[in-house]
């Protein structure tokens, strides 16, 4: 008997421990991005294509603030005209299912460092930087693999 | 969703008038996909 109870009191000493780890894990992320530049915006933009970099501080199973910042270079139809934009942002992320991993629902925001570039001498180049909010959802596979490896 | 407040810009034409432009505040947005891999 004494030994089922250890048994049990070890196993749930080592869940603890192990959704201890995954609430306060880090994580680093590097992506690639797409953006389909809506209403106006997307009448004088085409496609942008980018990359960026992500922090994730864990505070929870369940919740998460990370930093972003990245670039994304849109394909403009105009010759000689070049627009990207910088994105810095900060962000509360939830995972709906615990864990860190599956379905996760994030708000973020920050700057948007927009840049034009004209090849013409006649015109100067612009940069601004104005403030963005940014909602979004998301899927993460990564815990799910992590779990099962764990478990085995 | 990218909040562009409006903008006053004066310029000085070659002829020694002066134009100026003035813009609306407007909001920009996009739709956006992200596929990131996590390094631990």
């Amino acid at each position: 008997m004494k030994k089922i109870i250890y048994s049990f009191f070890f196993a749930a000493a080592g869940l603890f421990a192990a959704q201890s780890a995954t609430a306060q894990e880090n994580v680093f992320s590097g992506g690639v991005e797409l953006a389909l530049p809506l209403g106006d915006f997307g009448e004088a933009n085409d496609l942008g294509i980018g990359a960026s970099v992500s922090y994730e501080l864990g505070l929870t199973d369940n919740f998460a603030v990370l930093a972003n910042a990245g670039y994304i270079y849109y394909m403009t139809e105009g010759d000689g005209f070049t627009f990207g934009q910088i994105p810095i942002q900060l962000g509360a992320r939830y995972y709906l299912a615990g864990q860190r991993e599956g379905f996760f629902a994030q708000v973020s925001a920050g700057t948007h460092l927009s840049m034009s570039s004209y090849d013409s001498d006649l015109v100067d180049n612009e940069t601004n930087a104005d403030f963005s909010l940014a909602p979004h959802i998301g899927f993460s596979l990564r815990k799910s693999c992590r779990l099962i490896c764990v478990t085995k | 969703m990218i909040f562009v407040p409006g903008q006053e810009e004066t310029t000085t034409l070659p002829t020694g008038d002066t134009m100026t432009i003035e813009t609306d505040a407007t909001t920009l947005g996009y739709l956006g996909l992200r596929v990131a891999y996590m390094f631990n």
